[in-house]
């Protein structure tokens, strides 16, 4: 076991669905949220709230810098059939990453007096894993 | 979902030291190949070797290299 620095992430991104992931530049961080849906089923003379647990509902955020080499994530986000993506969270760590395919948002934000920057959200379009 | 990913460049590295420099490479499912650009014998000879691409290291084992063609196991 190892903790790590998020300095060292990585994000493997394709440009379709069928496409071999690359990785991207100029990213600067990843999230990736796991949870899974909770019902209420909290009944008469229960002590506490209760809840049975559904699916997960996977999705998560990336953000960086507007950099050239780094458009392909625009063309991801175009694609019809999603992305396939795999996240590190530290590339000292190659065997530890998380990975499935995705429908892809992205966005620009060109401020005046600031860097180019762009931002993305990702949701599950299949199953997803995690290795190991 | 199987394992792929590519890259335009990357390098094998006996420790500290270059082996070799590589062109375009793929692994699917743990299986490298890659082209090599340029490469330091008796470097690409000692063990254990490490694909480092953009930062990111894998330890490589069972590397295979035939002409300008480099297949392997990370």
């Amino acid at each position: 076991m190892a903790r790590y620095h998020g300095k060292s992430g990585v994000v493997y991104l394709s440009t379709s669905g069928s496409g071999v992931a690359t990785a991207t530049t100029s990213l600067s961080g990843w999230t990736l949220d796991l949870s899974t849906d909770k019902v209420e089923v909290t009944s008469f003379g229960d002590l506490n709230k209760t809840y049975v647990q559904g699916l997960k509902d996977i999705k998560g955020t990336f953000q960086g810098f507007l950099d050239d080499a780094g458009l392909s994530l625009f063309t991801g986000a175009d694609s019809a059939d999603g992305v396939n993506m795999y996240l590190y969270p530290s590339s000292a760590s190659p065997s530890v990453y998380w990975y499935g395919t995705a429908w892809l948002d992205a966005s620009i934000a060109v401020p005046v007096g600031g860097a180019n920057t762009l931002t993305g959200n990702f949701v599950a379009k299949a199953s997803w894993g995690r290795k190991p | 979902m199987a394992f792929r990913v590519q890259g335009a460049t990357a390098e094998l590295r006996w420790g500290y030291y270059l082996a070799a420099r590589l062109g375009a490479w793929t692994i699917e499912d743990q299986a490298l190949r890659a082209t090599v650009i340029e490469r330091d014998t008796f470097r690409m000879a000692q063990r254990p070797l490490v694909l480092v691409v953009a930062g990111q290291r894998w330890p490589v084992e069972r590397l295979e290299v035939i002409d300008d063609q480099v297949t392997g196991w990370v």
